[in-house]
């Protein structure tokens, strides 16, 4: 296994990346994402540690610095959920392609880019399959916000009284109506219809309820056999995936991946142009 | 087709022509591990001192890597060449959690001081670190006898630091709704690193060794030599030195050092060296996430410039 690290140019600016090659020849390629504010390494060396494992298993991995991250330049400060840096990762993905010698890719982000891994599947035609951890899907704050109100005093107050129950019970029904975000939605059923989906979310994370398993599972109820076969949910134990700030969530995490990423590939090297 | 080794090796240096300088990433052995550095350098004539980088400790190495990143490159555009890197268990480098403790911090920054001295033209090094790469930096002027020291925000007494380290797990834990009596307090941390050597703080391995390494490390006793000249730096709401940063000044002054104070104001000064993300509605009701510290970060580089260039100008008269 070797590692490169590197300035891909992106118009004026460069994207730093590391990308890892496998000794023999790679089955493909792993593209590994992060929130905004990880830099390419993630937290804790979450993805070099993934990297060298899926190195081990013949897949060539690139990680990268999003623009105003890390290594990259640019002055990005900002970042919207409605402009995901789809074009920063497809000429990464494309020059660590070319790099490895592959043509096919999976993908696998926490946050922002599980969006774009998910955009990925649904769009890009060498994406063999997605992994979106902890992925953002609700409408609305409105749980974190019940959540937290349930240990204010005046909870259960308001527990205590039907009179204050009655009066509130407009404003409780509102927030518990969790939907899942209608462009997420869509960006779903596009990619679970061509390529392999996991979801991943552990029994702590405020982004995950049974509300979500239920909606996504309708989703995929209404498809065909096909698809149905191709989407996977894990929730792990062990903390909250937000952060990571658990070693145990750390490794349930890179097991998770580092058992199902290698799944989306051929068994053999698919024709690798590298020697 | 693909990328040969020699190809891709050509990616590893960038110019930028509008700002004068250029990054390679360098993949050294620092303290016996493979790592990856970045060497900024100026593509005009550089100057004859150089700043070598060390980085913080566990997630606040995370937290403060663009920080070091617009130093360098400011840095590097007012001519200095930079080199930071990411010691064992941090970053794109090798080894692990396990391996991270004050011993493998010097050890790296040793070795980076080291590496930047056996560049072209370079004469003179500056350590500079930001909280706890502070400290070390401190220490690395001490031992390797540097000239020039860059502070900002510093950490000098480790004990109280790790305090604040298992503190800031204990506040997590209780954050994240635990009952009273299930939280898992410094006791319980004390505890594991007795008792198993090792403690999860907030998903950072902290072996007893770093712990109790650094818990014995206190900048006004474990600096004596150091007589060069010094930045020491205050980030705060108000702009006014903070007492660690004060005592250090005095402390350098007393061991005969030539010492330089600045403070910085920010709003967003109390998020220097954590996460500083912040979700937020924008103006047109879209959700953003926008990064607090850029002015921050942009004050102190350019206070930092400043210093650099009066050291430069220092130099060149001592020469």
């Amino acid at each position: 296994m070797s590692e490169h690290a590197v300035f891909v140019p992106y118009g004026k600016e460069h994207i730093a990346a590391v990308v890892t090659i496998p000794e023999r020849s790679p089955r493909g390629l792993v593209v590994l994402l992060c929130g905004i504010g990880a830099p390419r390494s993630h937290r804790f060396q979450l993805w070099p540690r993934l990297a060298r494992r899926l190195a081990s298993e013949g897949l060539a991995v690139v990680r990268m610095d999003y623009l105003g991250i890390g290594d990259s330049t640019g002055a990005t400060t900002t970042w919207r959920y409605e402009d995901l840096p789809l074009e920063e990762v497809r000429t990464v993905t494309r020059f660590a392609m070319e790099a490895a010698g592959v043509d096919r890719f999976a993908v696998a982000g926490n946050c922002i880019g599980s969006h774009i891994g998910l955009t990925l599947a649904g769009t890009d035609e060498a994406c063999l399959g997605a992994a979106c951890i902890r992925m953002p899907m609700l409408d609305r704050g409105g749980a974190k916000l019940r959540r937290r109100a349930r240990r204010w005093k005046v909870a259960s107050v308001v527990r205590s009284s039907r009179l204050l129950r009655g009066a509130l019970h407009p404003v409780a029904a509102a927030t518990r109506e969790r939907t899942i975000r209608p462009e997420v939605r869509e960006a779903f059923v596009r990619a679970v219809r061509r390529a392999p989906l996991l979801f991943l979310y552990s029994q702590e994370d405020g982004t995950y309820d049974a509300a979500i398993k239920r909606d996504l599972e309708q989703i995929v109820a209404r498809m065909p056999s096909d698809p149905r076969r191709s989407y996977e949910l894990q929730v792990l134990p062990g903390g909250a995936l937000k952060g990571l700030e658990s070693l145990l969530i750390q490794d349930l995490l890179i097991e998770a991946l580092a058992g199902w990423l290698p799944r989306c590939f051929d068994p053999e090297p698919a024709a690798s142009l590298r020697a | 087709m693909f990328l040969d080794d020699k190809v891709l090796a050509g990616y590893a240096r960038r110019e930028d022509k509008a700002a004068g300088i250029a990054e390679e990433f360098l993949q050294p052995v620092l303290g016996g591990v493979r790592s990856v550095a970045v060497l900024s350098r100026p593509l005009a004539q550089a100057n004859p001192l150089g700043f070598v980088i060390c980085h913080s400790f566990g997630i606040e190495q995370i937290h403060l890597g663009r920080h070091e990143v617009t130093v360098a490159r400011a840095l590097t555009a007012a001519g200095f060449p930079v080199l930071r890197y990411q010691g064992a268990g941090y970053g794109d480098s090798e080894g692990d959690m396990r391996d991270v403790g004050l011993a493998s911090h010097l050890a790296e920054a040793r070795d980076a001081v080291a590496l930047l001295a056996a560049q072209d033209g370079v004469e003179e090094i500056a350590a500079y670190g930001a909280r706890f790469g502070a400290l070390v930096a401190a220490l690395t002027a001490e031992r390797e006898g540097l000239a020039r020291l860059a502070v900002w925000d510093p950490i000098v007494n480790g004990a109280s630091f790790m305090r604040g380290f298992l503190r800031a797990h204990v506040f997590f834990e209780m954050s994240e709704s635990k009952g009273e009596g299930e939280v898992s307090g410094v006791e319980q941390l004390l505890q594991d690193l007795e008792a198993q050597g090792w403690a999860d703080v907030k998903g950072f391995r902290l072996s007893r060794q770093a712990y109790e390494e650094i818990g014995e490390t206190d900048l006004s006793k474990d600096l004596v030599n150091f007589k060069g000249a010094a930045l020491v730096g205050s980030v705060t709401k108000q702009g006014r030195p903070t007492p660690a940063a004060k005592s250090l000044s005095a402390h350098l002054r007393g061991i005969g050092a030539r010492v330089v104070e600045e403070s910085v104001a920010d709003p967003w000064a109390a998020e220097f060296g954590h996460y500083h993300y912040h979700a937020r509605i924008g103006h047109d009701g879209a959700q953003e996430k926008a990064d607090t510290q850029v002015e921050l970060t942009d004050k102190i580089a350019g206070r930092t410039v400043t210093w650099g260039g009066n050291e430069h100008e220092s130099l060149r008269e001592e020469a």
